[in-house]
């Protein structure tokens, strides 16, 4: 008889002594999100999946290739011709596979507006995106949220692992502390790279990402792993903070993310009234923030919304910062009430 | 019959998560999701099909024009005009009711030009497109613009249009369906009215010709406009039906290549209809995926939005879109705070809703509770939908508005009520 139950389902997961139940039950508690869903992002969602963590989050922007297929093990022929994005197809695979697993897909561009809501919660953030300029951004983010990330990347026959406990190990910062120039490093658009090379990388990156998971952190590496499949080498290098403190994990001054941190403003459709969105804010405290505006106006909330009437505008504003404001059409004026009245 | 899950499968878009649930699509009204069979059109025709369309004598140039002769066809059947020659592809509804204004009032021709001391009757509850472009136009060429009254729930009073008539009206417009409040509108009758005074009657079917069988012949309607991305097809695709003697009669609006038999530094002979119209390179593309067409030569189809809905058949378009349409209206009226807009017998209707939610004796402003709803992956309109003479009428700013299509479900609708009537209890201060 074919049984789907926990114990069953991973029993050889709990047998090992480096998971155990305890593991299995921190695994199954767990948030993870998957940072790009290429060959990468595609083996890590499956690894982490199939070990049975409990939410996973998927983010890509992009749509299925025919040129994915030799490695994005997710995906087939039949997704190209649906049209759907990587983000999607992966979950509906995935969901196939462990229906207990909660899985998010999210078509989007990772980017500094949005990128602390994606992590916000998350208890590992796994690299699987091909460019710097994320990672240095995904590297700020998780310092200033304190989530542990692992970095990976892969080209050619080879590719590099090194995970982040914010506030314990250096940072991606340390190694690279100035984000390579474009076309200075080898992509796997101009070199190439082989199956079997990411396979071996994302191996090594979900292990160290399990560990963190659960709380093996004595297991972690602590290193930088390079590991080349074609000439067999397998290497790690200590890394060591440098004599300045670095940016990012010493000093916490974020350049990457301070990035086009501008708020949306946007005129509503009907008479006088314009919605701010503001940028990286995750939740309002409404208690603070009505003490704060009580002097200036009426103010009432509940868990789901505020409402602030001051003279001659009204403020509905959204748990996550998001706020219309009444009284006012030009987006100009919008921005400088929010501004004088919420902050940023 | 329409089997609604069999046509989720062809709409990528609605299998998408919003915030971690199920996204629900409630704006067809403002736009339509877009099937994968019009998609695959467009990425076969850039991908193998892409030549100058009426411009060049080559193999590929030829099959080119005679896809997007074709369209013109298509369109001309699926209205039922009587040739392709009264089908001219615009942007959009909004791009022919100015071709119309503008031609109309800069056409020398005594019989369809309209001159100073003319006028124009269309009732208040219009659309800003249907009104707009008139105004400035008019204002210059000393032409009247009457807006007719509506009654209370916003329904457009034939009696009333007629009583406006004098014998210096020259046009009649009003919109099949309106955009707020999906009350199908009496076009038949209001045509009658306007034909026996002489004056030409324009039809805004933007939002009937994506939901119902609409016929030209049978309305009697001179002109009439309608949106492509609001039936499945791509935006920047729009289409003006006119009677072919009218057009014949009417100067163009855009002029440029294309639209030309012969052209002197001081003279010009326009093209043939509908060519004299469409200036420029057309988007024989996006037009081919609304119409659908055929490749004569090796036998390729096109399947284009039309095709998609006459599969369908527009008559049962039609009964789904009401059925779903009575479905939600029965289980709003049960909820105390939300005041409806337009009659609420679903018999008369498209799929189009308008509504305001009343607590505690306050209107509250619809943009909050579409935020509300956003949150719940339930995306709908929020505002004045571009009607602000209407919002006056009603007395209101703004209302929510949700519209249903093809792809909606009961279920869908239930999810809506649902997070309707949690926002109301729990969310709302």
């Amino acid at each position: 008889m074919i049984r789907n139950n926990t114990n069953d389902r991973y029993y050889k997961q709990t047998l090992l002594p480096q998971i155990g139940a305890d593991g299995q039950e921190k695994l199954r508690n767990s948030s993870v999100v998957i940072a790009g869903c290429g060959a990468l992002g595609t083996s890590l969602a499956n690894i982490m999946v199939r070990s049975g963590v409990g939410n996973v989050k998927i983010i890509d922007r992009d749509y299925i290739e025919y040129d994915n297929l030799p490695r994005q093990l997710l995906f087939d022929e039949e997704d190209i011709g649906r049209g759907l994005p990587k983000a999607v197809a992966a979950a509906d695979k995935l969901r196939k596979i462990n229906s207990a697993v909660t899985i998010e897909p999210i078509v989007a561009d990772i980017n500094p507006s949005n990128i602390e809501g994606l992590f916000h919660g998350t208890d590992l953030v796994l690299d699987g995106t091909d460019n710097f300029e994320t990672r240095f951004l995904m590297n700020e983010a998780c310092d200033k949220l304190k989530i542990p990330w692992v970095y990976a990347g892969v080209v050619s026959t080879y590719g590099m692992i090194y995970t982040t406990i914010p506030g314990k190990t250096p940072c991606l910062n340390c190694f690279i502390n100035q984000m390579p120039a474009p076309g200075s490093f080898a992509t796997c658009a101009t070199t190439g790279v082989l199956n079997t090379a990411v396979n071996m990388v994302t191996s090594i990156e979900a292990t160290e990402g399990l560990k963190v998971l659960v709380g093996a952190d004595n297991s972690l590496s602590e290193k930088l792993t390079y590991v080349d499949v074609w000439h067999g080498i397998y290497k790690s290098f200590t890394i060591k903070k440098g004599d300045e403190p670095c940016h990012v994990c010493d000093n916490h001054r974020y350049e990457y993310l301070k990035a086009d941190r501008e708020m949306q403003v946007i005129s509503l459709c009907g008479q006088n009234s314009v919605q701010v969105t503001p940028v990286g804010v995750n939740r309002i405290d409404y208690a603070e923030l009505a003490s704060k505006l009580k002097p200036s106006g009426e103010v009432n909330y509940n868990t789901h919304m505020m409402k602030f009437i001051s003279q001659l505008y009204e403020f509905t504003i959204f748990p996550d910062g998001r706020t219309i404001i009444k009284g006012v059409s030009e987006e100009i004026s919008a921005k400088a009430l929010y501004t004088k009245y919420i902050g940023l | 019959m329409i089997d609604v899950t069999q046509i989720r499968k062809d709409f990528p878009y609605l299998a998408n998560q919003v915030n971690g649930k199920k996204r629900i699509y409630l704006d067809s009204a403002a736009t339509t999701q877009k099937p994968l069979q019009v998609l695959q059109t467009i990425n076969d025709i850039y991908s193998n099909y892409n030549a100058p369309v009426n411009r060049s004598a080559s193999s590929a140039g030829n099959i080119a024009s005679s896809l997007y002769m074709q369209a013109h066809e298509n369109a001309a059947r699926f209205i039922n005009a009587a040739s392709y020659k009264e089908i001219i592809f615009t942007k959009n509804s909004t791009e022919a009711v100015n071709l119309v204004s503008y031609s109309l009032i800069n056409s020398k021709e005594k019989t369809v030009g309209l001159v100073f001391g003319d006028e124009i009757i269309l009732p208040v509850s219009e659309h800003h497109s249907d009104f707009l472009p008139w105004t400035g136009l008019a204002e210059s060429a000393g032409i009247t613009i009457k807006y007719t009254s509506i009654t209370p729930a916003g329904e457009v009073i034939p009696e009333e249009i007629m009583n406006a008539i004098t014998k210096k009206t020259k046009l009649v417009l009003c919109s099949h369906v309106s955009n707020v409040l999906g009350i199908i509108n009496p076009v038949k009758e209001i045509a009658s009215i306007a034909h026996d005074a002489g004056a030409l009657f324009l039809v805004d079917a933007t939002q009937t010709v994506p939901h119902m069988p609409v016929n030209v012949k049978d309305i009697g309607c001179d002109f009439l406009v309608f949106s492509g991305h609001k039936m499945l097809g791509p935006a920047g695709t729009g289409v003006l039906y006119g009677k072919e003697s009218l057009l014949e009669k009417m100067s163009p609006f855009i002029r440029g290549g294309g639209m030309v038999k012969t052209a002197g530094k001081g003279s010009a002979l326009w093209s043939d209809l509908p060519w004299k119209f469409e200036a420029g390179t057309p988007d024989m593309c996006s037009a081919v995926a609304l119409t659908g067409a055929v490749d004569k030569s090796s036998g390729k189809n096109f399947y284009g939005a039309m095709d998609y809905l006459s599969k369908l058949g527009m008559k049962n378009v039609h009964s789904y879109e009401q059925y779903l349409c009575k479905y939600a209206l029965e289980r709003l009226c049960a909820i105390n705070e939300i005041t409806l807009y337009g009659d609420d017998s679903p018999g008369n209707r498209c799929g189009i809703i308008s509504m305001n939610i009343i607590k505690n004796r306050e209107t509250i402003d619809p943009h909050i509770i579409a935020e509300f709803l956003a949150d719940d992956g339930i995306e709908v309109r929020a505002g004045g939908h571009c009607a602000y003479p209407l919002m006056d009428e009603l007395g209101v700013t703004g209302t929510l508005r949700v519209s249903f299509y093809i792809y909606n479900t009961t279920d869908e609708i239930d999810v809506f009520i649902d997070s309707i009537k949690d926002i109301i209890t729990n969310r709302l201060l």
